[in-house]
């Protein structure tokens, strides 16, 4: 492909150079014709010249279309087009006073009229290669954009601009002091997080090229990396969620005959207690199979959350509403102190239910008979903080300081298991309120148990 | 009354059957979708419940290919629990939609509201004149005070009544509980309290069959209450 292409350009620039000599000589014959007074031939000389004339525009249009191009589509430049463009100009400029100098000289000069015809193809010949190779150059530059930035003015404006810069980074630099720069730079963006930062390696010399190449691995690597594990999360989730598909159907076939076999007429009263055992087990299990599918889901950051304002106040009205036998089931008395007016934050309220049912659970299970739980709404600093505060019935055993455990999946503070529950709920919590930008606290004080969410509250 | 039940799951079909049996309904059973579309050609099926993973036809395109030529009630049980499984279900044709593992007396809860409210429905049946709302099977009677749900009566106290009646006059828009209390007591709500959602609540545990997946009184978080429309 390529060579036919440079064949034909080839061919084309010989083809303008047989116009332009034909349009010089025909002009120069006319000259003679002008100069000697004879007239016979002006017209046919003139139409000639013509002809020559719109075959050099022709031809010049179309290698000034082609001059350059490549398959990739981008510009390729020649040895020539690496001079700065003051050179090529200045060429040009010279290359116009030579002919208007050799124009006079050869005026006063006398030729016979094959003599002019030589004597001027030839000139012309020589002169066209010239105008060729500037013409040609400047308009891969043109094409390239790099006509004012490969000018030696623009070179020096680049230097002093850098020199005056307010950058400190940019002052005074040797090329080895950029480079080394710019790969500070990317190692910087590459630690802050952003790993598509690329260096472009062919733009460093020596050592910094090593540095350069060396930087571009890390970064692959890391990417890597951190795709995988992306997709680790991702392939964890979905096997905990089809495992626990495959576990609902027998468990579906348990629950239901557990469920016959209560109705059947059992007089046996261990055989009673027994079946009573299944079914508590069948229905915790039940429950685990379906919070350990939305676990996986949430901490991989697997759901859909449809953020909107919503009021914290009325949803922990409608929470309590929720609860309030639940809690009188166990004794417990709720005390509740939420502001007067709506308090706004930015979130899913079905989610953010859920994070607050599992703390509301978590009391009703865990909290110690007859005593009070503490749901209190607070605006601080711009950040709605919902706190609820109650006392734990069996101690809650985790190592000194390290609250963040209870929010571990399957850690639950107690020893004892036989109370419902799986050991998601603050995880499942936690996780759902940092999803929507929330955060979120335990706290253990003795048996005090107190959990934290807050929101940042939006504006009205 | 004929139910299909159809699960690739042997003793789940049979402990559906004996459940539906023992409330009076006769069971076909079958095993997969292509099984469960013959037995629909041959016999007369008053409600079919099918389950959605099973071989050679499973549910969802079972259901497309019952709804071409038939509007009989059905149920899908299914393993996935998650929303958008549910609204395919939904979408392709199906009534109802029960996730495994179920509880038996839901589904037969489920399967005798959808026979009502298909037996109610072509019946027809409601005096011209009279005050009534409607939103699916939820039907309120404001002159005769009475609230039926697929055709079965419904005891609402005055104030559960009066909250419903207000949601069920205006559907689809959502009360803040404000709102609500401001309508019902007609004072106005300084400090609220749990007072309306617990009342919302009973309405819920009296209207629906799982009132934690509300059909017709819905909760939107941090907004309010709304009747689905």
């Amino acid at each position: 492909m390529r060579e036919t292409a440079m064949g034909k350009k080839a061919a084309v620039m010989i083809i303008h150079q047989f116009f332009s000599v034909l349009m010089t000589v025909m002009i120069a014959g006319m000259g003679y014709f002008v100069r000697e007074k004879v007239y016979a031939s002006m017209d046919l000389y003139g139409i000639f010249s013509i002809v020559g004339m719109a075959g050099c525009f022709v031809t010049l249009a179309y290698l000034a279309n082609v001059t350059g191009e490549r398959e990739d589509g981008n510009i390729h430049f020649h040895l020539i087009d690496k001079l700065p463009t003051e050179f090529i100009l200045l060429m040009f400029v010279g290359m116009v006073v030579m002919i208007t100098k050799l124009l006079k000289v050869m005026g006063k000069m006398e030729f016979s009229f094959a003599g002019v015809m030589v004597a001027s193809g030839c000139l012309c010949y020589i002169l066209d290669l010239v105008f060729l190779l500037i013409y040609l150059s400047i308009m891969r530059r043109l094409k390239g954009n790099v006509l004012i930035t490969g000018s030696l003015i623009y070179k020096v404006y680049d230097f002093f601009k850098e020199y005056f810069s307010k950058d400190p980074k940019k002052r005074f630099r040797t090329r080895k002091a950029r480079e080394l720069s710019e790969i500070q730079e990317a190692i910087e963006a590459i630690a802050a997080g952003a790993l598509e930062t690329t260096l472009d390696e062919s733009k460093f010399h020596g050592q910094e090229q090593d540095f350069a190449k060396a930087v571009n691995r890390i970064r692959v690597g890391l990417q890597t990396y951190a795709q995988d594990s992306i997709k680790n999360e991702r392939m964890k989730a979905d096997l905990i969620t089809n495992v626990s598909h495959d576990l609902k159907t027998p468990l579906t076939s348990i629950v239901n005959y557990v469920d016959l076999l209560k109705r059947v007429n059992i007089e046996d009263e261990k055989a009673k207690n027994y079946i009573r055992i299944i079914d508590e087990k069948s229905q915790r299990l039940k429950q685990l199979t379906e919070d350990l599918v939305e676990a996986s889901k949430i901490s991989s950051g697997n759901i859909h959350l449809e953020r909107q304002k919503i009021d914290f106040v009325e949803l922990l009205y409608q929470t309590g509403g929720e609860f309030n036998e639940k809690f009188e089931l166990r004794d417990l008395t709720i005390i509740t102190k939420l502001p007067h007016a709506a308090v706004f934050v930015e979130a899913d309220g079905r989610q953010l239910y859920r994070a607050v049912e599992n703390l509301y659970n978590n009391a009703a299970k865990y909290a110690l008979e007859k005593t009070r739980v503490y749901v209190e709404l607070a605006v601080e600093n711009d950040w709605a903080v919902f706190t609820m505060k109650n006392v734990s019935k069996n101690p809650i055993q985790i190592e000194q300081g390290d609250y963040n455990q209870l929010t571990e999946r399957f850690v639950r503070g107690e020893i004892s298991r036989t109370t419902e529950g799986s050991g998601l709920g603050l995880s499942i919590a936690k996780n759902l309120t940092h999803l929507m930008g929330g955060k979120f606290e335990i706290l253990v004080n003795g048996d005090l148990f107190t959990a934290t969410v807050s929101f940042p509250i939006a504006g009205k | 009354m004929t139910i299909l039940v159809c699960d690739d799951d042997k003793e789940i079909v049979e402990a559906v059957e004996i459940y539906l049996m023992q409330e009076g309904y006769d069971v076909i059973k079958a095993y997969d979708g292509e099984e469960a579309l013959a037995v629909l050609e041959k016999e007369q099926v008053d409600l079919v419940v099918i389950d959605v993973m099973m071989p050679k036809l499973d549910g969802i395109r079972a259901t497309l290919q019952i709804r071409k030529e038939s509007s009989i009630p059905i149920i899908i049980l299914s393993a996935k629990t998650e929303d958008a499984d549910k609204i395919l279900g939904l979408n392709v044709g199906a009534d109802d939609y029960v996730t495994k593992p179920f509880n038996p007396l839901e589904l037969v809860a489920r399967v005798k509201s959808q026979l009502r409210r298909a037996t109610v429905l072509s019946n027809g049946g409601n005096v011209p004149g009279e005050e009534i709302y409607e939103a699916k099977g939820l039907v309120m009677n404001n002159d005769l005070k009475k609230v039926t749900v697929d055709g079965e009566e419904v005891k609402l106290t005055p104030i559960e009544y009066n909250i419903l009646l207000l949601l069920m006059k205006n559907q689809g828009k959502v009360y803040s509980i404000s709102q609500i209390y401001e309508n019902i007591w007609n004072e106005e709500a300084i400090g609220a309290d749990n007072t309306v959602a617990v009342h919302i609540r009973h309405i819920r545990e009296k209207i629906e069959i799982n009132p934690k997946e509300p059909r017709y009184l819905k909760v939107v978080w941090g907004v309010g209450y709304k009747i689905e429309a």
